[in-house]
């Protein structure tokens, strides 16, 4: 039980976990909890080395400006090391990075730069590009964790010693992703001066040119997108180090997510989705084996990014990587079963303000109103915004007074063709099963089911 | 750097850091990081110490169901520990709940059970009541931590003597928050039996009557609502002991979410909303004593789970907790302003896929398409949905084609009146200085602002 004075003082030294619920075949299997570290993942190793380095070379001072382009942990990484040495950061991110990350980053002192996310490289837009072009207007130190050096070094200098230490040098494979190749390479360097016998294994997403580069040397264009994020690449980063890897295998999103899921169930860790896609080829590997190995992976970030969506059912469900029990009526376009607990609703005599918190708690655009078990309106945050609208006392009003109870009511047992002309009326129908409230159908639960179908 | 078998083993003892850039006047103050414990929470101690004792006393065995009424930190840990010892877990939780937390607890294994959060204690549908009756009709072990004494024992028997090992003894105060009150009666309790001079004080929020019970020993009425979760209370819980609480502190929301946003730029700690509470106390004990004293409090859980709330500027100026500047026109209603790349656009050749992603992560009603600093046109969610409604394919066709060219436009110059007059027809108005664009009002922004007002 350390006592620390700066938070920095916890990056790094992480423990390991042994995955003890999950069939491991012959071998045994630890994951080493990056997790823990203080902003969350293990780019906070290079988020101290890539700042540290640059120091000790004279090339950064507190005070300077320090800009990356990131979409991911890495900010998070340099925001924390960045604040705490007094320095003024600028992140340029892709406008498809989720609010919270944003407000993370920017709650941690750092000042976020939205750009497009739908340009490609050599795009004055796209967020290396601009990254680069805000760096040098503003003469600040572009830290490109894929071309920088101090990126593995961290990896070489704490990562994999502190492996070799927890496992008292007895390691057979390390099983890793690569993103900017960071760890790959500084573990590769290391591994090659003080433990040659240890065979690194790749674990890459579907679609990744990195695994199919590494199995057969070929290097082909991206072949599909992929959902789990941090790792991947289309291009083959310039640090990248891959001598010793042996073996790569390619993991699909729904697998990634699957084991993310079964790591939590059975093991209780709540980690991201990159972990799921480590852990996924480790358990493959280590099932492959007929000796027993000593198989060392990753918890690379925590779960708590990803609450909505891969640890969320509905989410996964809108994606098809879950099934859900199909009814062969209108039941199966219900996004929020009601009788699953999954609808937020309110009481027509709660007031407006309770339900227009809901509605943005939750963010539905439409809550039922009951009256016990029974389905008396509907309101919506533009229903309620008309009601009070020059008028916000009337916000501790009751929802009756400005709910819709004219609204379409449809048995579950209409044809999905009706369900459509109805909606083309109003943007939701309730669905019903004699007097039972079944749930809402909205526009939006229409296109799902519609996409789930092609 | 330790190596687990088991993720329970990652309960407790967990580190301390020294608060060193907050103004702490002649004291030093430690933060017990109970954030790191495996569940997110101090509540993960208590998890372990409920099921056990009750394992020990015969009263649970392995494939019993245990039943908690909880809105918060102890269903994780509950679930933490029941999964890994098996039990069935049924939480009974109020519908307030944020979807994150209920997505958390499911993919844990837990059974959610979701009741009215608007009635209260002796409504059969209040989730204390609803919970006592559950556990009777399901044969379940109540864990009740409002009034099972084994929820202070575990802060007795590790919490309390850890901060001594820690501190090597010497510790004037320790400043904490009363939610079941199992921290502060376990730490009493301790004290009791093993007489040491430490003062303890209490962090309460503003409207709880716990301050009022600990100082004076009267039980008033809740005074008014407060947003900081997991502290603070409108009854008195039957295990409390607050024998040894010389102070006690009320603390408002604003001085709360501010000390824990504090706490993460100037120590790079992000925790939630009641470790701001106890903080922004402790700080004032600190300030206060006219000697040197060894102060210690808790960052009891981690703040991933509060980035939609506190550590959002929007939500904090929607809450009136931060003002943001005022320039005394139109520009002050803009919810999302335009410019320093802070808000999320569109443009007119994007798929509507990509404006549709957008404006779900984002949670926006309506995206500006710009072509390049020109506003061209305005697409909302519905425009988008009704576009695809016939035609999914339609995902694919660029936003122009769906976008509102017909928007109105006003001077940021022109008066308040005027542009509530044009909501009153339209859903949202354009903001332009010159031919700058400054961002979009719509109809729930134009609400927000006139509730500041109000």
């Amino acid at each position: 039980m350390k006592v620390y004075s700066n938070i920095l003082e916890m990056v790094g030294r992480t423990p390991m976990l042994e995955v003890t619920r999950m069939d491991t075949g012959p071998c045994r299997l630890f994951l080493k909890l990056e997790l823990m570290n203080p902003a969350g993942s293990i780019k906070d190793r290079i988020g101290i080395s890539m700042i540290e380095e640059a120091e000790r070379r004279g090339d950064l001072k507190p005070g300077d400006t320090i800009v990356e382009a990131t979409a991911g942990n890495t900010g998070l990484g340099l925001a924390l090391v960045a604040a705490q040495k007094g320095y003024h950061l600028v992140l340029v991110l892709p406008d498809k990075m989720s609010q919270e990350k944003i407000f993370n980053l920017r709650a941690m002192g750092a000042d976020v730069v939205l750009t497009r996310s739908d340009v490609a490289k050599g795009h004055p837009e796209y967020y290396q590009d601009l990254g680069r072009r805000l760096a040098e207007e503003q003469g600040a130190y572009f830290i490109n964790q894929f071309g920088n050096p101090d990126n593995p070094l961290a990896h070489a200098r704490t990562t994999a010693p502190e492996i070799l230490e927890q496992m008292e040098g007895d390691v057979d494979a390390i099983v890793l992703g690569v993103g900017s190749s960071g760890t790959v390479t500084g573990i590769c360097e290391f591994l090659n001066a003080n433990a040659p016998e240890v065979d690194l294994i790749l674990a890459d997403p579907v679609g990744s040119i990195l695994a199919e580069y590494i199995n057969t040397g070929k290097l082909n264009d991206k072949s599909s997108s992929w959902l789990v994020e941090g790792i991947g690449e289309d291009f083959i980063p310039s640090i990248a180090d891959f001598s010793r890897v042996t073996k790569a295998y390619s993991i699909s999103d729904a697998e990634s997510f699957a084991t993310a899921r079964e790591l939590l169930r059975t093991e209780g860790l709540l980690a991201g989705s990159s972990s799921g896609t480590l852990i996924a080829a480790a358990l493959r590997y280590c099932r492959e084996q007929t000796e027993p190995k000593r198989v060392v992976s990753f918890a690379c970030d925590t779960g708590n990014k990803y609450l909505s969506k891969l640890y969320n059912d509905f989410w996964m469900e809108d994606q098809g990587f879950i099934e859900r029990e199909r009814c062969g009526d209108l039941r199966d376009l219900i996004g929020r079963p009601h009788a699953e607990h999954a609808t937020i609703t309110v009481g027509p005599r709660d007031v407006l303000t309770t339900a227009h918190n809901r509605l943005r708690n939750a963010g539905f655009s439409q809550l039922p109103v009951m009256d016990g078990d029974r389905l008396v309106g509907v309101v919506t945050e533009e229903t309620i915004i008309k009601h009070v609208f020059g008028r916000p006392e009337l916000m501790n009003s009751p929802v009756e007074e400005a709910m819709q109870s004219a609204f379409i009511k449809l048995d579950k047992d209409t044809s999905v063709n009706n369900l459509v002309a109805m909606l083309q009326v109003q943007p939701y129908a309730a669905i019903v099963d004699g007097e039972t409230f079944l749930g809402l159908i909205t526009r939006s639960d229409v296109l799902n089911y519609l996409r789930r179908q092609i | 750097m330790r190596v687990y078998s088991n993720i329970l083993d990652m309960v407790g003892r967990t580190p301390m850091l020294e608060i060193t850039r907050l103004d702490t006047g002649p004291c030093r103050l430690f933060l017990k990081l109970e954030m790191m414990n495996p569940g997110g929470s101090i509540k993960d101690r208590i998890g372990m110490a409920m099921i056990e004792e009750a394992e020990r006393r015969g009263e649970l065995t392995p494939g019993d169901t245990i039943l908690e009424a909880t809105s918060g930190n102890t269903g994780i840990a509950l679930a933490l520990v029941a999964a890994q010892k098996g039990y069935r877990l049924v939480l009974v939780i109020p519908d307030k709940m944020s979807p994150e937390k209920i997505n958390n607890l499911r993919a844990m294994g837990a059974e959610i059970v979701l009741t009215r959060s608007d009635v209260n204690r002796g409504h059969p549908e209040y989730y204390i009541d609803l919970g006592e009756r559950l556990a009777k009709e399901q044969g379940a072990y109540l864990v009740d931590q409002f009034s099972n004494p084994d929820n202070p024992l575990a802060h007795e028997q590790t919490t309390m003597p850890e901060i001594l090992e820690q501190l090597g003894g010497e510790v004037d105060a320790i400043v904490m928050g009363a939610g079941s009150s199992g921290t502060i009666a376990g730490i009493c309790n301790y004290l009791e039996k093993h007489p040491h001079e430490v003062e303890v004080v209490l962090a309460d929020p503003v409207g709880s009557i716990l301050a009022a019970y600990a100082e004076t020993g009267e039980r008033g009425e809740k005074t008014a609502g407060w947003l900081v979760e997991g502290i603070g209370k409108d009854f008195i819980p039957s295990i409390t002991n607050f024998s040894k609480v010389t102070k006690a502190y009320t603390i408002g929301d604003a001085e709360a979410f501010n000390t824990g946003r504090e706490l993460l730029r100037a120590e790079g700690l992000l925790a939630g909303s009641s470790s701001g509470a106890l903080l922004a106390a402790a700080l004032r004990y600190c300030r206060e004593q006219t000697e040197p004293k060894r102060v210690v409090t808790f960052a009891c859980d981690t703040g991933n789970k509060y980035l939609s709330k506190h550590l959002n500027d929007s939500w904090m100026e929607d809450h009136g907790f931060i003002a943001r500047e005022r320039f005394g026109d139109l520009r002050d209603l803009i919810g999302r302003p335009y410019g320093a790349n802070g808000t999320v656009t569109v443009g007119p050749d994007d798929i509507l896929t990509t404006a549709y992603n957008r404006l779900r992560i984002a949670d926006y009603s309506h995206l500006p398409v710009m072509d390049g600093d020109r506003l061209v046109g305005v697409v909302s969610g519905d425009a988008i949905l009704e576009h695809m409604y016939d035609d999914p394919g339609r995902a694919q066709a660029p936003v122009r084609d769906a976008m509102e060219r017909e928007f109105e436009t006003l001077d940021s110059k022109e008066p308040v009146p005027e542009l509530l007059a044009r909501l009153k027809t339209r859903k949202y108005v354009a903001i332009a200085a010159g031919d700058a664009f400054l961002g979009l009002v719509t109809r729930a922004d134009a609400l927000s602002y006139l509730r500041r007002q109000s």
